[in-house]
């Protein structure tokens, strides 16, 4: 699993790749969080390479959410895949993520 | 809470129920007409069918519910079961068994079985009536299709349940994730509507994402009965907090859910609102109606009392806790209720009441021989004997077999091996051995550190096992044994093994060791556990979790253990952790030295000798025994003790793991049994003392840490033979 990073005006896309569950969310965190200065106001999500996605792994994405929020810097998911998509609609917090 | 292990315990149920399930199909067959064998049937099939689900054993979960309907027919006396649906109900009963076979064996069900299964349901469809049909049409298209295809919409001719629930935090490092949950829930009814709940994802860096800090709020539209609903949440029950409203409930119960969690009470209300459970309007009033009561009543929290006066508790509320009731009756008479669970701080009280016995009966003991009276002797003898009896069998209670702890590494081993892409298997040997309930709890972080280690960086990648000639498929093996008194836990790999010289020259780096200075194999291992010392040429996604291998060995420490390290390049690692298995009360022998009383542990002993009957090894600290060099201390010297008479020092020779060593005392006194008592923490820092202990006579005894005097005896042999053998005249 790792996050690439593409900046491009006033956005930041972050794209993951592989898996974002319990297993890895310690080190995702360090890897989100990194620099988190130098991420533009606007934050997109590029999670159609996660192959595989759980509670810990929302959770995470909605405490991002809620982190980037308080600096106001707005984050939103641009790709996503079926099996992501269906974890956050199961959970309805997919509407949080929305551009 | 360890699912893993819950899911052995549901194969283990679901082979009894399926055993008593056939014995009492069986007797239908011979003519019983007892309702009672229906009843036990079908709560057979019913409670396989919940706890399948709950692992999402969907193929278990489809076939048995039908099944189940039928049983719930006959048990309403709509049908009769006779020969006909008997000849059905058996191959049925067999077929749930293949199912529960395959799911323990992790086989995927083939398409003869499936088709086995769809063959035994047609022929149930005679039973089922007309009702069930369309139920089953749609559960079956639940459990076998994806997460969130199903009907989102709301149902009318439904119930709806209202559920809340706050997880505990350490639900998802438990390896339980709350899907499977939800999952379950699927398979009862409709999710009509979930809100998460984020309020508690803390600041920055009290965020710890391993911790679960979610919430949900569940709208479940179903005609399961409460209890169903709350075997949902069997396995989380414990640390969780869950609220589950029925259906047609009255607004002030929504009220009182609102007042009872934690979060704000207007977000609450509009997430309600939001889920069709209550209106807006009916929120409102109810509010201000319990805010005018609470003014003229003058008191708050009276909402028991509205509940009441407005007759709030609607006819579904009691018919759920009678249907309750009923189900824990219905419990009663069935065979399972073999263990009771017992509250661990009443346990340990009676422990701790068993510890003053010990003692007292040792003053006993020694009154009754100080007056000489033969009589009371042998009484006080007795009654010895029985104390005794009564200590093991306390502490057998605490005992608990290390199996549940090493089932939950399956998961973690299979799981981090996918994402490491290495083949990994775990081994388990040993899973019987027990150890005390306390000591298994603080295992749990040293393995699981050891066990990622060994995944992350014993098991070499399939490239490199090929190259090696090695079975791509890597083994760690997991082992528990009982030697003396110890329990001793092994974590073997036959991954690439530890780089001995890497291990010296990153020492040497880092200013651990000096250029030259000679170090056995074992010492050398043994640098791992300093802190800052990693071999791993690069840090990957599991190193770096926070848990060195320095806080691995602290810990096993504190439970009075060692760890010993065997390895051979390219052939693989095995850590062996050696135990206590107990650290309340001990076998202990008492001795003394310069006036000081001294427990050593029994079990750490191998013989005690007269000092001067043995050679010693000209210009050391050592003597010789049988042809072996033991090094040797002597309390008086290391505790800076009075002198005492030399000419009758004795020896008592102890030995921990492999290693041995010599402790010099005046006197020798016999076996007594030990109460530990740990030491005030001003003393926690003293080496060579583990913890202390009360005589018969009242005396205070220290209890000897037999590990850390062995190896202080040791290093300083070691010592005086490397860099200092030029400073032995002068010292001796």
């Amino acid at each position: 699993m790792k996050i690439e990073r593409k900046k491009s005006k006033d956005t930041s896309t972050l794209i993951f790749e592989g898996e974002l569950t319990i297993y890895n969310v310690s080190q995702l965190k360090d890897e989100l969080f990194a620099d988190y200065d130098k991420l533009a106001d606007k934050i997109a999500l590029d999670l159609h390479a996660v192959t595989e996605i759980d509670t810990a792994g929302v959770q995470l994405l909605l405490f991002a959410k809620k982190f980037f929020s308080a600096i106001h810097k707005s984050v939103f998911i641009t790709k996503s895949n079926e099996s992501v998509e269906s974890v956050l609609v199961a959970l309805d917090v997919n509407s949080q993520f929305a551009r | 809470m360890n699912l893993d292990g819950a899911l052995q315990t549901f194969f283990a149920e679901a082979e009894d129920l399926l055993n008593s399930m056939e014995a009492a199909l069986l007797r239908l067959d011979e003519g019983d007409k007892d309702m009672e064998t229906i009843n036990e049937i079908f709560r057979a099939a019913h409670t396989i069918k919940g706890s399948a689900g709950l692992f999402g054993l969907n193929d278990i979960v489809s076939f048995t519910h039908i099944v189940e309907n039928v049983l719930d027919r006959a048990r309403d006396e709509k049908i009769t079961v006779s020969g006909d649906l008997l000849s059905i109900l058996l191959p049925c009963r067999d077929h749930i068994a293949v199912l529960v076979e395959n799911a323990m064996h992790e086989r995927a069900n083939d398409e003869t079985c499936l088709a086995q299964g769809q063959a035994l349901l047609d022929a149930l469809k005679p039973w089922l009536g007309v009702a069930a049909a369309p139920v089953i049409a749609k559960q079956e298209s639940n459990a076998s299709a994806g997460f969130f295809d199903g009907n989102t919409g709301g149902s009318s001719d439904r119930d709806s349940w209202h559920i809340s629930v706050r997880f505990g935090p350490d639900l998802l490092r438990n390896g339980m994730d709350p899907f499977s949950i939800l999952r379950f829930l699927r398979t009862l009814g409709e999710i009509t509507h979930i809100t998460t709940i984020t309020e508690h994802l803390p600041e920055f860096n009290d965020f710890d994402p391993e911790q679960l800090y979610l919430g949900f709020e569940i709208t479940l539209g179903s005609n399961a009965s409460q209890q169903q609903i709350e075997d949902a949440f069997m396995f989380v029950r414990e640390e969780s907090s869950i609220k589950i409203i029925p259906p047609r409930s009255n607004i002030y119960a929504f009220v009182n859910l609102i007042q009872s969690l934690p979060e704000n009470a207007q977000r609450l209300g509009e997430i309600l609102v939001k889920s069709h459970a209550i209106t807006y309007q009916e929120l409102e009033a109810a509010l201000a109606t319990q805010k005018n009561q609470a003014k003229a009543l003058g008191k708050v929290g009276m909402l028991g009392d509205i509940l009441i006066e407005e007759q709030a508790v609607a006819p579904e509320i009691v018919n759920a806790a009678l249907d309750k009731q009923k189900k824990n009756n219905e419990k009663k008479s069935s065979p399972e209720n073999r263990f009771i669970r017992v509250d661990a701080e009443r346990l340990d009280k009676l422990i701790n009441l068993i510890g003053e016995l010990v003692i007292n009966r040792q003053r006993v003991d020694l009154l009754a021989s100080k007056m000489g009276n033969p009589t009371l002797i042998e009484a006080v003898t007795s009654m010895g004997n029985f104390t005794e009896a009564i200590r093991d069998a306390a502490l057998t209670l605490r005992m608990v077999p290390i199996g549940d702890t090493f089932q939950k590494f399956k998961r973690v081993v299979r799981d981090t091996a996918k994402s490491l892409n290495k083949e990994i298997e775990l081994e388990i040997e040993g899973a019987e051995t027990e150890l005390d309930r306390s000591m298994v709890e603080k295992l749990n972080d040293p393995l699981m550190h050891i066990v990622r280690n060994a995944m992350d960086h014993g098991i070499e990648s399939i490239s490199v096992r090929q190259a090696r000639n090695k079975p791509d498929s890597g083994t760690i093996k997991l082992t528990a044994r009982h030697d003396a008194g110890n329990i001793v836990i092994g974590i073997h790999d036959d991954g690439g093994g530890l780089d001995v010289e890497k291990i010296r020259k990153k020492a040497i780096t880092n200013g651990l060791i000096e250029e030259g200075v000679h170090l056995s194999r074992q010492e050398l291992f043994q640098l791992i556990f300093h802190p800052g010392l990693s071999t791993a040429e690069q840090v990957t996604n599991l190193s770096g979790r926070g848990v060195g291998m320095d806080v691995v060995k602290r810990n096993i420490e504190e439970l009075q253990g060692g760890i010993e390290i065997e390895s051979e390049m390219g052939v693989g690692t095995s850590l062996s952790i050696r135990l206590p298995l107990t650290l309340a009360i001990i076998d202990g022998f008492h001795v003394t030295a310069g006036n000081i009383d001294f427990i050593v542990p029994q079990n750490t002993i191998l013989e005690c000798v007269d000092l001067n009957s043995l050679n010693h090894v000209q210009g050391q600290n050592c003597v010789n025994l049988r042809g072996d060099q033991v090094p040797y201390i002597r309390l008086r010297e290391i505790f800076s003790l009075q002198p005492g008479n030399h000419s009758r020092e004795k020896i008592v020779v102890v030995q921990f793991g492999e290693k041995r060593a010599g402790i010099v005392v005046d006197e020798l006194h016999g076996e007594i049994q030990t109460v530990v008592k740990p030491m005030g923490p001003i003393f926690q820092a003293l080496k060579g003392i583990g913890g202390s202990s009360l005589l018969g006579t009242g005396a205070v005894a220290l209890i000897l840490d037999i590990q850390q005097l062995i190896s202080f005896a040791i290093n300083r042999e070691h010592l005086r033979n490397n860099a200092f053998s030029v400073n032995i005249q002068e010292q001796e």
